[in-house]
Formats: C-alpha cells, sequence, structure tokens
C-alpha cells in the first residue's frame, strides 16, 4: 500500500516558509546550471552547425587556422585543376579566401577597436559556401562589405549603408546576413583584392572547395595533401570548424563544472531540509507505520516529498534561466548567442531530479528505519 | 564571550545538521573563490605589464599572432631619442597533443630579451639554452599546465616544430610565464618568416616619453609596406583581453547568482535550526535571557557555521589553486590573501544575512507560545 501522495502535497503546505526556500535554492543552483550549459550549448553548437559535408578547408599545411595560414595565389591553379571538384555552370568551385582579424572601428557610433575576423572572398564563395542567406545586395567590390547578424550586433547595430573602418580604409556595408546559426555570421565579408589591398598582403589564406560527391572526398584530400609544388593541408569543413571550437572548450569545462558543483551544494541543502522535515514528523510515521503502512511505503513517500519539492524548484530555475535564451556573447573568434535547448532544459529537469532523489533518500531511508514503537513514544 | 561554549556545544550537538549545513555552504564559497580567481588572473596579466615598455604591432591587425612588422624597422626604432632598448619577438600559436591543448611560442633573440624582461630561471640551464639551437625555457604556468620536464622533447601539432626543454622559467611578466620562449632564428626558419617580428618590446627612459615616442614610430612606418600601431605594453595587453570582457561580466553575474543561492540555502538551513529549537528558546527566555541575548547566540552560531563552511570550500580551492593551475596556459588561476578576505567576507555576509530574517522571529516569539509548542 502506498501512502498517498496527498500526504506529501498537505505537508508542504504544512510548512510553508520552509518549502519556499528550498524550492527557491533549488531554482536559483538550476538557473545557474541552465546558464552555463546554454553559453556551452550555444558555443558547441555554433562551431559544429559550420560548413557543408562536401566543402574541404585547404590551408597552409601545419597552420593552426585560416588567419594564420598563407598560400601563395599561384596555387589557385593547381587546386583548379584537380580531379573531383564540383563544377557549377561550366566552373570550378573553388573559392580562395584570406582571413584576417582586425581592429574595425564604427566612426558612426564612436566605437574603435573591435576585435573582428574578415573574410575576403571571390563571387564564386557564395556558391561554394551555400549557407549564407542575404536578402541585400552581395556586392562587394570597391570596399563594401556583408555582415553576418552576429557581427552586426559586435559593431554596435550597423545598419545597411553605414560605413565601418578596416585598415585605414572606409567600407560600405551593402547587406547583412544569416547562415543558420553557423560561426560565418560573426564574419565581415568583402572583396578579397580590396582586402589584400588594404592590408598590404599578397597571399591566400585558404580554400573552401567543393567535392564532386562525398566518395571522393579522401581522394581529393589526399591529391592536394601530395601536392609536391604547395604544402597544404585539407580538411573536411565540419571538422575543422568543429575543430577551430575546440580551442575555447576549457571555457565550457570551467563552466560546466560550476554548475555541477552548485548543484552538488543543492543537494546538501535539500537533503538538510528533509532531515528537518523528518525529524518533525517522527510520530506521524510512527501512526503511519502502526496503521498499516509499510516500511518501504514511507521510504518511497519522502522520496516523492523530496522529489515534488525538487523538480517544482527545477522548473522554476529552467523558467528563470530561459532568460539567457539568445544572449550574444563576444569571445575572440567565437561569437555566438546562448542557447537554452531542449536538451538543456531536459538536462536541467533532471539534474533537479537528481537533487531530489539524493536530497530524499538517506532522510527517507532513516524515517523508514524507525521502529513504531520508538516513534510513537517520541516527542 | 562568556556564551561561546554554550554556542558551540550547540553547533555540534545535532551533526548531520551541522555537516549538512556546512557543507551546503562550503560548494558555493569553493565556486565563489575559483571565479574570484579567474578574475584576478585577468588583471594580474595586465597590471605585470612595465610602464617603461612600448609594444609595437602591425597596425590595424588585432590578432596578438598573426601581426607582422619587418626587423628592418629597429634601427629606425634605436636611432630615436630616449629610447633604451628595443628587440623584436616573433610570437605563433601552436597546440600540443590535440587541439585544445594550446601553445604560444615566443621567438626572441634571447640576450636582448632579458635585458629587457626579468627571466628568473627555477630549473634547468640558461647556458644550455643559449648553447642549443632548438631549446627553449618553458614559464613555470605552462609547465603546470603540461607537466613538462627539464630535458624532456617537446613536439607540436603544426610545422614539425619540436624543442628541447633548457629550464623553467619566472618572470615579473605574467604574460611570459605562459609562454614558451624559443630562439627567434630557429622559430622564424620553422615558419618560413626571416626578418619578421610579431611585435616589438621597447624599453623608453620615463614614462612621460611613452605618447610622444609612439606617434614618433607610428608616423616614421605610416607609408611602408607594414604600418605600425605603439602603445604601452599595459593598453595593448588591455586590448588584447577586451574581448574577453563579456566573459568577465558573466563570471560577476555568476558570483553574484551563487551568492544569492547560497543566501536562500543558509536562511533555510538555519530557519529549520531554530524551528526544532523554539521550546528551547522559551526556556531560555524563561530563565532570564534577553532577546538581545538570544539574538546574539544564534547569530554567532549561524557566523561560526559559515566561518566552518567557508573555511572548508576555501581549503579544497587554495589546495587545486596553489599547484599553479591556470585556464589552458594563457589566464593564470590567481590566489592571494585579499582573494582570501574577500571570499571570506562574502561568506559572513551569507551568513549574516541568511540568519536574521529567522532569527528576529525567533527572538521575537513571546515565551508562552514558544513554549507551548510541542513537537
Amino acid at each position: 500500500m502506498i501512502v498517498p501522495i496527498k500526504y506529501n502535497l498537505r505537508n508542504l503546505f504544512q510548512r510553508k516558509l520552509r518549502t519556499i526556500l528550498t524550492i527557491l535554492g533549488i531554482a536559483g543552483s538550476i538557473a545557474i546550471f541552465i546558464a552555463v550549459m546554454a553559453f556551452s550549448e550555444g558555443m558547441v553548437k555554433s562551431f559544429k552547425k559550420t560548413g557543408s559535408e562536401d566543402n574541404i578547408v585547404v590551408i597552409q599545411k601545419g597552420a593552426f587556422s585560416q588567419s594564420l595560414s598563407s598560400i601563395p595565389k599561384s596555387s589557385r591553379n593547381v587546386i583548379q585543376y584537380l580531379p573531383h571538384i564540383k563544377k557549377l555552370n561550366g566552373i570550378e568551385l573553388v573559392s580562395p579566401e584570406v582571413s584576417i582579424e582586425p581592429w574595425v572601428s564604427v566612426p558612426s557610433k564612436g566605437l574603435n577597436d573591435i576585435f573582428m575576423m574578415v573574410r575576403g572572398v571571390k563571387p564564386i564563395f557564395f556558391d561554394v559556401v551555400n549557407k549564407i542567406r542575404i536578402s541585400d545586395s552581395k556586392e562587394l567590390r570597391n570596399n563594401h562589405a556583408i555582415i553576418g547578424r552576429l557581427a552586426q550586433h559586435k559593431l554596435g547595430s550597423v545598419q545597411v549603408g553605414d560605413q565601418i573602418k578596416i585598415f585605414d580604409e572606409m567600407w560600405t556595408i551593402n547587406g547583412v546576413f544569416e547562415a543558420e546559426g553557423s560561426s560565418f555570421e560573426s564574419l565581415i565579408i568583402v572583396d578579397i583584392d580590396d582586402l589584400l589591398r588594404a592590408s598590404n598582403r599578397e597571399e591566400y589564406s585558404s580554400y573552401t572547395v567543393k567535392v564532386d560527391s562525398l566518395n571522393n572526398i579522401d581522394s581529393l584530400i589526399k591529391l592536394i595533401e601530395d601536392d609536391r609544388r604547395f604544402l597544404l593541408s585539407a580538411i573536411p569543413e565540419i571538422e575543422y570548424y568543429t575543430e577551430s571550437g575546440m580551442l575555447f572548450n576549457i571555457v565550457r569545462t570551467v563552466g560546466i563544472a560550476i554548475g555541477i558543483i552548485i548543484s552538488i551544494g543543492s543537494i546538501f541543502g535539500g537533503m538538510n531540509t528533509m532531515y528537518t522535515s523528518i525529524a518533525n514528523r517522527i510520530r506521524e510515521i510512527g501512526t503511519l507505520r502502526a496503521i498499516g503502512f509499510s516500511r518501504v511505503s514511507i521510504l518511497i513517500s519522502f522520496i516523492i516529498e523530496s522529489l515534488i519539492i525538487a523538480l517544482i524548484g527545477g522548473m522554476l530555475g529552467i523558467l528563470v534561466g530561459y532568460f539567457v535564451n539568445g544572449t550574444k556573447m563576444n569571445l575572440l573568434m567565437s561569437n555566438f548567442e546562448l542557447r537554452v535547448t531542449y536538451k538543456v532544459m531536459l538536462t536541467g529537469l533532471f539534474l533537479s531530479f537528481v537533487i531530489g532523489f539524493f536530497g530524499g533518500l538517506l532522510p527517507a531511508r532513516q524515517a523508514s528505519k524507525l521502529k513504531i514503537i520508538d516513534a510513537i513514544k517520541h516527542v | 564571550m562568556k556564551f561561546l561554549p554554550f554556542i558551540m556545544k550547540n553547533i555540534f550537538r545535532n551533526k548531520k545538521h551541522m555537516i549538512l549545513s556546512v557543507s551546503a555552504l562550503a560548494m558555493p564559497v569553493f565556486v565563489i573563490l575559483l571565479l574570484l580567481s579567474i578574475e584576478e588572473g585577468f588583471k594580474t596579466l595586465i597590471n605585470s605589464t612595465d610602464e617603461l615598455i612600448l609594444n609595437t604591432y602591425e597596425k590595424g591587425n588585432a590578432c596578438v599572432v598573426s601581426s607582422r612588422i619587418f626587423d628592418s624597422y629597429k634601427k629606425k626604432i634605436e636611432a630615436f631619442d630616449g629610447i633604451k632598448k628595443v628587440t623584436g619577438v616573433l610570437r605563433d600559436l601552436f597546440t600540443y597533443q590535440k587541439m585544445d591543448n594550446t601553445v604560444f611560442l615566443t621567438g626572441v633573440n634571447y640576450d636582448e630579451f632579458k635585458t629587457i624582461k626579468k627571466i628568473n630561471i627555477i630549473d634547468g640551464s640558461e647556458d644550455n639554452f643559449k648553447k642549443n639551437s632548438d631549446g627553449a625555457l618553458v614559464g613555470k604556468r605552462l609547465v603546470n599546465q603540461y607537466g613538462w620536464k627539464v630535458g624532456q622533447r617537446v613536439s607540436m601539432i603544426q610545422y614539425n616544430v619540436d624543442f628541447l626543454i633548457n629550464g623553467i622559467f619566472e618572470s615579473t611578466d605574467k604574460t611570459y610565464e605562459g609562454n614558451v620562449l624559443v630562439h627567434k632564428e630557429y622559430l622564424s626558419q620553422k615558419r618560413n618568416e626571416e626578418g619578421k617580428s610579431t611585435y616589438f618590446i621597447i624599453q623608453v627612459e620615463n614614462a612621460s616619453m611613452i605618447s610622444p615616442i609612439s606617434n614618433q614610430i607610428d608616423s616614421l612606418f605610416a607609408n611602408f609596406p607594414k604600418p605600425t600601431k605603439t602603445q604601452s605594453e599595459k593598453d595593448s595587453k588591455e586590448n588584447e583581453l577586451r574581448d574577453f570582457q563579456e566573459i568577465r561580466k558573466m563570471l560577476s553575474i555568476l558570483i553574484f547568482a551563487t551568492i544569492i543561492v547560497s543566501i536562500f540555502v543558509a536562511t533555510n538551513n538555519i530557519s529549520m535550526a531554530l524551528r526544532e529549537r523554539i521550546v528551547e528558546i522559551g526556556t531560555m527566555r524563561s530563565i532570564g535571557f534577553s532577546k538581545r541575548q538570544i539574538f546574539f547566540i544564534f547569530i554567532t552560531e549561524s557566523l561560526l557555521l559559515a566561518i566552518i563552511g567557508t573555511i572548508i570550500g576555501m581549503s579544497i580551492a587554495v589546495a587545486i589553486l596553489i599547484t599553479g593551475r591556470s585556464l589552458s596556459g594563457y589566464i593564470p588561476l590567481v590566489i592571494n590573501s585579499i582573494l582570501l578576505v574577500k571570499t571570506l567576507s562574502i561568506a559572513i555576509l551569507i551568513g549574516f544575512l541568511g540568519g536574521l530574517f529567522p532569527m528576529i522571529s525567533a527572538a521575537r516569539l513571546s515565551i508562552v507560545n514558544s513554549l507551548k509548542i510541542i513537537d
């Protein structure tokens, strides 16, 4: 026979202040946990979503990233005529790119020296990297730029028609684009030759190449890496961006560790509440036992009570934590939005379950072990 | 003071409560100290810069590793009045074993570099480093990060770079303690970047010259193939770390949230402890304890619990932090007495605020009512 849940619910209302404080404590921990998870989720997602399965990134052999890689322009003739490259209207889908991280100023907003990622591209870029959605003009020549949604935020919400300053030259914003939440949304995209001139560079940084069939990816990579004329590395695009994201793993690790430690603190808090709650009800427990409820029913009953508190706290915490959803964060190459996804919310709920279960387990065990006589005698 | 034995007895009376209350506070205290330590790490990087030093980078380039200027600029800079020393540094980013183990390699002309930046060898031999073209001196923060030893040969994932660790050093400039110093010649050969530097370190005679000299340098190279940007070492460090501002803001919000949560938990714990003792309070009142004395006894008890929790939480944090850990070798985790005092004050605040409301209501209870309560 199970102790009716009504009994537990009534108990919670009996000790309102204590119940509310425990719920608030758990809600706070879960809210902190949701915030750090949303941070980690947003950061990882933005990198994982970047790239297409049939694209590969070609960089200087051994280079850490596109912006630390330089490849002579003449390599384009070599790459372009390799087999297995997809063609569109007879043109090979090979996009040479220059990646630089310059200080950018927005004179109209009085903003100076903002760390941005700028990519110089040719028009073919938009056929190779086909995630970029833009309703405005894609025209880049003569110092025009298009900027990603997150870049726009970092640049103080500049608008189409505004001017920004990169390498002492003024660039007019022609459009704002979205890229399915990928890290491309942090980019300022300009014409490759304009950028080479403005930055006094002569070499490309990388190529993005579209393969004609997924089966040929490995052979194309091998052909590029085996070429003796230029020392190059080729990496599937998705893998490249996922690895770039690993640079910030430490920030995630610390965040998640903090969330977990605070939740453990919460378990102790919950346990304390349940112990007191039980200590105050010893005679009641004796009575319950005397009228026929088994030890197991008592155990289950108290765990359920603790779970109710924890889950209410958890849901409240998720609700509060949800407010961080969509907050934009800037961290060098990693600009992203905090994302309270279903996964994050479910993890939060699961954690509150864990808090409730373990917070209730030991006290409930103690309650179920009481001898009827002792319990009823207790004053 | 005369109540102290009584208070101590009370604390230890219900051990289970005590342990749980203390642990419930120790956890957040641990987190708070850790977060404060990260923030302090950022500050240390900025504050350990030298006020007589300027840094010259490639103009417009925000990336601290991809900036390149020509070594040929050095002679021209040395010719200015008021300049004591100039040295070029080539820096590049590498990874060790896996992509999230970042390592900054700083290629220096060691004899020049050492006269500007204080390098104190704590293990190994400086002479061996000078003799070995592929030798390296590793900052102590990085050594802690990866567990490297003197005599070990370490390979980077990129550019076939491998170096022999000849020594471990400390420096007054905490940035370099997270770097590997190698010979500039070695790094520029591996990277095929002979004749280039990432930045110059320039020592001037006095602080008033920083701004005029910066302007002179930058206007001289304004029309060169690589124009320059010169500023004080502190300003350039602040610029470098500026993109971490939002993370730092988030850290402060986390600290604040943790404090609030802890206050709830503490209030709850104390109000429960008091509830159990209402009859006792009634008895104490009836044998002559004043409301004020009762308030004092219980607030001291609550503060003592907070302090015990804090000491435990802080000890765990200190045990971890004292090993000289860091975030990827880049941001040091700093621990000092000011941080400890700060954390302790926060904990006392938590204990006090947590105890305040339950205590006031307990002290206000009339004697008759508190004695009447059974169960």
